[in-house]
């Protein structure tokens, strides 16, 4: 007798994502961590059974309905293979035994690349962090001993709810009306490549910085990304015309810290920084610039706006009942036009945290989030230790955004290293 | 180094262009030769799409990271006989032999030799596909040997064409490739 399967619907934001995507735009993360000693694939293998084993959720895989896609459970093994490909590409269920995350390694790094169907950075940062744990305790057998490691798990506690549905609040307006962004200008590299560059910056001397802005690390970076994007493209393409759209930077936010939520499932928002390019002459002013726009809509109000809005599209009664291939159409459409109300976007998860005795084994984390037709350049950050690493992945021929944000880090005092993938060259 | 070693943006776009030219190129020279010597017959426009179809199918591969090197031998065959059994039905003067099959040969060449720089990863398995090109050409030429009773030119440098492109994927992957034989011919 075939064995029944249980199955979820997706929740709000996930049921968007294989809508919107194809093999152009992935919408895939992907999360890696630079060890100090070379991968063991075997080892690295049964790290990540041991993994799903905790994370029973994550072992599904997509299927079509005739409204809408679901998630059963899957019965294959999930696939661990070396890096051969750009980072964050489509993948591929059939070359990947239709699994929504990827595990792949090369040399000491570890990737996890993960559709955003399955779950959010968030989400996903806990599932790539029981996989690093579950590796070095193969690796190191010694680490199995670690109290506060055995208290960690005993305390795994999550659900995959729709915490959209939960928290939404039916009387909440939708957000103001929106203009479209200044979009990236440059020539594409062709053929599907990807280029990653990592800036590695110090993490104290970053926050020095801050300080002396007096504002978070999230809010300094959004400022240079901005004065960047301005000062390495703009003027570049389009010189010193007075410009009608704004430059938008696009700041996913983790929802979890501002509702009660377990969920493992995607649970974020965003918030749009809108920076009149008029503006932008003289980096203080975009700092003032930058720190108005968090501090106005970086709230609970706002985001609960923003969430009824986006909880109200996934739920009206007339796309629900589209047929599936039907709302793809539409949908593709639609999302194409939302876009270009976004320049760029800056998603920073903050500190990587890891039980001391796993962290000497851990040089650095890495996050990276697919680049589109539309957004060329998305950037993203994460901090373990001293280091924050910033990410530009990118599908522009050119990296001056990134060679600006790199010398202006590096003439305010702050140290800076490279480490890329090499598609685009990085003169330092 | 944290990641693979791929190609880099500027050598990218300079293959590619290398690769149009070509084909714009060849293209046109094969328009020319069809305009003098068989100006009611035109098998050009059939060469000149297998090359575009090649083009498309090896930027599909890169793009999406998959090998289509064991497609492009097989495609190739298909087309020979397709030019083949056009001129058999058009009372075989013999172009198909002389003149497409050649071309088809030289544009698999061509189109596993992108494949080759693009996804070095799999030098193997492009290689032995490789070895089946060669062997074609080799078959081709004794075909029209037999056949024509002469050599065709073409012919002979798309045999000489797949033996280089083949012996340089044997110098670059000699391990691989001795792997990817036994396994191909095992019995």
């Amino acid at each position: 007798m075939k064995k029944k399967r249980s199955w979820r619907k997706m929740d709000n934001s996930a049921k968007i994502f294989p809508i919107s995507g194809n093999r152009k735009y992935s919408t895939v993360f992907r999360y890696s961590v630079v060890l100090h000693d070379m991968i063991d694939p075997d080892m690295l293998q049964k790290a990540v059974y041991k993994a799903l084993i905790k994370y029973k959720k994550f072992n599904v895989r997509m299927r079509a309905g005739l409204f809408w896609y679901y998630l059963e459970d899957n019965p294959q093994k999930p696939v661990v293979s070396e890096e051969i490909t750009y980072p964050c590409k489509y993948i591929d269920p059939r070359m990947n035994n239709d699994y929504l995350f990827k595990v792949t390694y090369y040399k000491n790094k570890i990737n996890i690349d993960i559709f955003h169907s399955l779950t959010d950075g968030n989400g996903g940062m806990i599932f790539f962090k029981e996989i690093v744990y579950s590796y070095l305790e193969l690796a190191h057998p010694e680490l199995l001993d670690n109290q506060e490691r055995q208290e960690k798990i005993e305390e795994i506690d999550y659900d995959v709810k729709d915490s959209y549905i939960e928290n939404f609040d039916k009387k909440a307006k939708s957000p103001g009306k929106s203009h479209r962004a200044y979009l990236l200008k440059g020539k594409e590299i062709r053929l599907g490549a990807v280029s990653a560059i990592h800036q590695i910056i110090n993490n104290e001397q970053l926050k020095q910085e801050c300080s002396k802005y007096d504002i978070s690390v999230t809010k300094y970076l959004t400022a240079v990304l901005i004065y960047s994007i301005y000062k390495a493209n703009y003027l570049k393409y389009v010189g010193n015309k007075k410009a009608k759209k704004p430059i938008k930077v696009c700041i996913p936010v983790n929802l979890k810290n501002y509702f009660k939520s377990k969920t493992m499932s995607n649970f974020f928002s965003y918030v749009n920084i809108t920076a009149d390019i008029n503006k932008l002459a003289v980096f203080d002013r975009v700092v003032e610039i930058v720190k108005d726009e968090f501090d106005s809509k970086l709230n609970e109000e706002e985001l609960t706006k923003t969430m009824a809005m986006t909880v109200r599209i996934g739920h009206n009664f007339m796309i629900s009942v589209l047929p599936l291939f039907i709302k793809k159409a539409l949908l593709k459409i639609g999302y194409r036009y939302i876009q270009k109300y976004m320049t760029i976007t800056f998603s920073n998860v903050g500190r990587i945290g890891m039980i001391g005795d796993y962290q000497k084994y851990i040089d650095y984390f890495l996050l990276l989030i697919a680049p589109e037709n539309i957004e060329k350049i998305k950037c993203s950050g994460c901090t373990f230790e001293n280091k924050m690493i910033f990410t530009f992945t990118s599908i522009l021929r050119d990296s001056d955004i990134e060679k600006y944000f790199y010398d202006f880090l590096r003439n305010r005092g702050i140290e800076v290293q490279i480490e890329s993938n090499e598609v685009n060259e990085f003169k330092i | 180094m944290i990641y693979p070693k791929r190609l880099n943006s500027r050598n990218g776009e300079l293959a590619i262009k290398i690769v149009e030219i070509s084909v714009l190129t060849i293209s046109i020279i094969l328009l020319i030769i069809n305009r003098i010597v068989t100006p009611n017959l035109y098998w050009s426009h059939l060469s000149i799409a297998g090359m575009v179809y090649a083009l498309i199918a090896a930027s599909y591969s890169i793009r999406n990271g998959r090998s289509i090197a064991g497609h492009v031998v097989v495609h190739s065959i298909l087309a020979s006989l397709i030019t083949i059994y056009i001129d058999y039905r058009l009372g075989f003067i013999g172009w198909s032999l002389t003149i497409a099959v050649p071309i088809i040969i030289m544009v698999a060449n061509a189109t596993m030799f992108t494949i080759t720089i693009f996804t070095y990863k799999h030098y193997g398995r492009n290689a032995a596909n490789q070895l089946f090109t060669l062997l074609f050409s080799i078959i081709a030429n004794i075909v029209i040997f037999q056949q024509m009773h002469s050599y065709s030119i073409l012919a002979i440098i798309a045999m000489g064409i797949s033996s280089v492109n083949f012996l340089l994927s044997i110098i670059l992957c000699f391990r691989d490739l001795k792997e990817e034989v036994i396994k191909k011919f095992n019995i």
